[in-house]
Formats: structure tokens, sequence, C-alpha cells
């Protein structure tokens, strides 16, 4: 066996990240953007809800766009979805306790560069209800970008809005 | 009129009379047919229609015809009727696109003199030219006779004549080109769409995928004349391409870790450590939380050969399961196949022709075991990265495929609860076979990986 090790850069531990995360404020000169749109994987059932999100790096230097998770959720992305009253969406409960993948892809982006993930939001949130639902995700900023308390901040994307429409009767079927 | 006169030789004298209809004052053409004569060719039969025509039992016959035109001649002229004449036509390769000045003559000495040149002109018909950046790659004149491209690389065509003279217009075209070719490509996380290349547009842009020589390309057209005459086709113009590729000994290798381990993953929240069964031996946070795991990956998938331009990687998931069990019995994940992450896979930021992979699973305390099946296949794309003075960008290309497998269980400790685990027994790893060159006839999509989203779970 060929022994390698391969160090990737970790400016601070994690765990002191994350804590921090908790009371951090969103980033005034964030190190990447996020853009979220819509995706254009075609679905089939009304409550299959796919969205884009294109992180790129605005900073002058290189940020990671790590991928952890599976199921088409990328799990250091956070995810806030809300119904039209406002209230969080509900989410989505397996009949067995199985935790959720937890496959780790490195990724690192160049200054300029942009990464694009596809994500399955119906994995995480239900979209049983017809209405319209506020989505909006933030991703942990830079490690070495932090707020005034010295905590790393949040960088946000866009708000988008998604339709849920309720599911075609026979009387609405084309003759 | 007076035709005859006798004088006192004739010892009398008289006149007579006769009187001539004269239906004809000068020759006139109605049409000609065809109207549009192709460069290049001999003996193109032409028909004059038309009247006051003189034949050769006519006195002073018979008409005279002429064609006047840089590289156009007119030969064995044929006045069959009054109203019609014959001839043939041959026009020389290089004779420029422009119209003819074609003139039926009546000698002047026929009582009917006069002339009369046909309107609408005929039209020579070019052979086509085929460019490419700028110089011809077609016919006897061709500035550049057997270009060199990639495979990638946009190939821009262009081709004359664009338009033609005498109310004519290019009314179709038609394109053959050899290889396998796209007009476009577009990836994405929904799956990779291509394209057709266009035949039959005047212009045509696309790209070959794989390397060929020779790989020839031909162009013909129809030309319509102002009467809604369709004339097909032209002679044909032809070039004759080298797509090279990245590099003839290109492939996929694989290094594998050959070693599954418990990875103590870090929760930063609760700084613990969670176990996971990993194959390779990485650590790190836990996938909620931010940062880079760091460690031996389980496979790492080296792209080799290319001197220049970049690598893609695409991975599917062939098929992959996780299963639990637990006093309260077996369950199990699975993920049908599709994309693995995002498109494209990312490899090393340093070393971009080096794709790594080491699946995980987290192992719950209560379970008495866990299990991981993971089968994958790695795309290996390659676009390349000079333009060579295109306007539109290069598009990456297929170059093989490798399959590999990861296949391992742990089972915990007891007492069971206080997440110590066995080392991983390594049923299964690394590559399942050799590295696969791509092949245009793979799938529909031309050896393109093909899936068309993210590949999801479906627990029980």
């Amino acid at each position: 066996m060929r022994n390698i090790k391969r160090f990737f850069k970790m400016a601070i531990p994690a765990a002191v990240v994350f804590t921090a995360l908790c009371a951090s404020a969103q980033s005034t000169n964030p190190a990447f953007t996020l853009q979220l749109g819509n995706s254009k994987i075609k679905v089939q059932a009304s409550n299959v809800v796919w969205i884009e999100i294109v992180q790129t790096n605005v900073s002058n230097h290189r940020i990671s766009c790590t991928y952890t998770g599976g199921n088409a959720v990328n799990r250091q992305y956070r995810y806030e979805v809300t119904d039209e009253d406002g209230n969080p969406a509900e989410k989505v409960m397996q009949s067995t306790h199985v935790p959720p993948p937890g496959d780790y892809m490195q990724c690192e982006l160049d200054p300029g560069e942009s990464n694009t993930n596809t994500i399955c939001l119906s994995n995480v949130f239900k979209f049983d209800r017809p209405g319209k639902y506020t989505v909006r995700v933030w991703r942990p900023d830079d490690p070495d970008t932090k707020d005034s308390d010295g905590n790393p901040t949040k960088v946000y994307s866009n708000t988008i809005t998604i339709t849920i429409v309720p599911p075609a009767t026979e009387a609405d079927a084309p003759k | 009129m007076t035709v005859g006169n006798c004088n006192d030789e004739c010892g009398y004298s008289t006149s007579t009379t006769v009187q001539i209809v004269r239906t004809c004052t000068a020759p006139t053409i109605s049409s000609i047919t065809p109207l549009g004569w192709w460069a290049g060719q001999n003996n193109q039969a032409i028909t004059i229609n038309g009247s006051c025509f003189l034949t050769p039992s006519d006195k002073d016959g018979p008409s005279r015809v002429t064609a006047t035109a840089e590289g156009v001649t007119l030969s064995d002229p044929s006045v069959v009727s009054s109203t019609q004449i014959t001839a043939t036509v041959k026009v020389t390769k290089k004779a420029p696109v422009e119209t003819v000045t074609l003139t039926v003559t009546n000698p002047a000495r026929s009582g009917v003199p006069g002339s009369v040149t046909a309107s609408p002109a005929p039209v020579v018909l070019p052979i086509p030219v085929i460019k490419w950046k700028d110089k011809t790659i077609s016919g006897d004149d061709a500035q550049n006779k057997n270009p060199s491209v990639i495979v990638g690389q946009p190939v821009e065509l262009t081709t004359t004549p664009a338009t033609l003279p005498g109310g004519f217009t290019v009314s179709k075209s038609t394109w053959d080109i050899d290889g396998t070719t796209i007009k476009k490509y577009d990836g994405g996380d929904s799956g990779i769409t291509l394209e057709e290349t266009d035949i039959d547009t005047q212009n045509t842009t696309f790209y070959w995928l794989y390397p060929d020589d020779p790989l020839n390309v031909t162009y013909e057209y129809c030309a319509t004349d102002p009467n809604g005459n369709q004339f097909c086709t032209s002679p044909q113009a032809k070039a004759t391409f080298n797509a090279k590729g990245p590099d003839s000994s290109n492939a996929l290798s694989t290094w594998d870790s050959d070693e599954a381990t418990i990875e103590h993953l870090t929760d930063c929240t609760t700084n613990t450590k969670s176990p996971y069964l990993g194959y390779g031996d990485l650590s790190g946070p836990t996938p909620d939380c931010p940062g880079p795991q760091s460690g031996t990956p389980g496979i790492e998938l080296t792209a080799s050969g290319a001197s220049g331009g970049k690598y893609l990687f695409v991975q599917l998931i062939d098929s992959d399961s996780r299963t639990y069990t637990s006093s309260a019995g077996s369950y199990t994940c699975t993920r049908s196949p599709n994309l693995d992450k995002q498109y494209p896979y990312p490899p090393y930021q340093d070393k971009p022709n080096v794709a790594p992979d080491g699946p995980q699973m987290p192992l719950p305390s209560p379970d008495l075991s866990g299990k991981r099946d993971f089968l994958a296949t790695m795309y290996l794309l390659w676009q390349p990265g000079k333009l060579n003075g295109a306007t539109n960008p290069s598009i990456p290309v297929p170059i093989g495929h490798q399959q590999w497998q990861f296949k391992a269980t742990t089972d915990q400790k007891q007492p069971i609860g206080k997440e110590k685990w066995e080392k991983p027994a390594l049923i299964d790893h690394g590559d399942t076979g050799e590295y696969v060159p791509s092949q245009a006839n793979d799938n529909e999509l031309y050896g393109y990986p093909v899936f068309t989203a993210p590949a999801t779970e479906v627990c029980p």
C-alpha cells in the first residue's frame, strides 16, 4: 500500500468554527457569493423540489466548496425553508432510524471560479402541501473571515419562492 | 410592293404587286432552360425558346447565338425551328459567379434584322468553396489542403457562394461530414445534452469528438432562379481534415489504498468523535460541520497523456447500498444509478489530473453492524485549451472510463453502544477491470456519461 497522507488546509479547528456560527452574523465582505436558482432537472411529481446553488469565489485566495452528505443534499449548506405563514417547513423523517449519508468530496475554488450544486430539497423538507415556500441557503464564510467578535460569518444566498400546486385531478386531466 | 417590272425589252409593259405579310420584326427570347449553368461542367445542354429565329433553310439563316461571360463557351448551336434553339455550354471550374450575356442575332440581310439579349440572363452557378479560418480548404486552389484540428475544438466552416446574381438564391445547402460530430455541448447536474451538427445550413460549426484521419467534409448546394425553378445539386466542394486527440496514450489509472477503516470524525457541536466506515483513512469534521477532511482517500483516479487542455471527471453511481443491522433487524438504503454528487467531479486543485474518493458511512451506536456496497464509474473527459482563432468555446470530449468498487463491513464490539467497532473487513475494492477508452457507439450520447440528476437514496 502506498502510504501517502494528504493534508488540506484547515485554518482553525472545525469545532470552534461551528460553535461560533450559532452566534455569528452575515458576512459583509464575503469570500464567496451564493446564487440560488431553479434547477434544470425535470420533475415529474409536483412535490419533488430541486434547487441549484452556484458558489463563486470573489476573494483573492482559494476557498472550500467541499461537498458532504449524499442523497443529493450537500450538508455543508444550511437550508432555510418557510411556508406562506412564515413558519419553518416540516422536515422529512424516515420511518426507521437511518443516519443521513455521510460521504465526503473535497472541493476547492480558485479566485473567480464557480461551483454548482443541485440539491434535492424535498429530501430535507416536506413539500406535500400546496402553497408558496420561501427558500434561502447559507454556508459558513471563509474561516479567515470573522465578525467583530472573531466568529466566522455566514454567506447567504438570494431568496427564491417555490410554488407547489395541487395534484391534477381526473377532472383536470385532458380528455 | 413591286416585284416585277418589264420594260421595253418585253414588248409590253406590266406590273404585279404582291402583298407580303411580315410576322417578325426581330427575334425574341421567352425562356432559357436551364437558366443556371454549373461551373466546372462541360456539355450542358440548353434550350432557348422564343420567336423569329431563322433556321438554316431560311434565307440568310440561321440565327446566330452568342454567350459572353468569363469562362463560358457556347457551342453547337442549332436552330431547330423559328421558336427553338438548342446548344451546349461549357463553363470552366474557375468561372466566377456572374450573369451571362446571351444574344440571338438574325443577319441584317435576312429582311428581319435585329438581335435580342436574354432577360433574365443566365447565371453561372459557381463551384462551392469551403473556408476555414478565412482560408480556402477545398478545390484546386486550396490554401490549406489538409487542415489539422483538435477534438473538442470548434470547427467553423463558411462557404461561397453566399449570394447569387440575377435574382438567383442559394435555396438548399447540404453537408456531409465524416466522423462523430456535434454542434453544441451543455453539461450540468441535470445531465449532458448534445445538439446535432447542422448539415443543411450554408455555414456550419461543429466539434469532432474522436480523433481520426482522414475526415472528409463535402458541401453542395441548390440554387433557385427568379421563376422558382430549383437547380440541384452543385458540384461538391471537398476538404479533408485530420482531427487529433490529446494524445494516443490517454488513460485513467487507479491507485487503491487497499484499506477500509473506522474513521473517527469530529462532531463540531459536541466536540466528540463519531465512527464512520470509510474507504481509505480520513479524519476531520463530520458531514454537518464545515471544513475539509485530511488523510488518505480510498482511491485516486489519475488521468494521463494530455500535454495541454484540461481534464474533467464525471462520476456515476452504478449501485450503492448501506446496510445497518440492529437487534430489531436489518435495513438497507439504496441509491439508483445516476450522477455522484455533482458535475463535474472535482479533482485535487493542485493536481487537476487526479480525482480522489473515499466513501464513508456513519455507524450509529445502537447498531450491531454496518455494511457498504459501492460501485461507481469515473468518466474522463478532456477539453482543449487552444481555440485556434475560433469564436466559439471548446468543449469536453469523452476519453474513457474506469469502474471501481468499495465493499466492506464492520461489527460493533460488545457491549453495543460504546461505539467501539471492529476493524472493517474489506471485501472488494479498487478497479473492477480494465480502463475502457470511450467509443462513439458506447451509448446514445456518443460515449459521454449518461445521467439525469444527482443520485438519490431510498431508505425504509
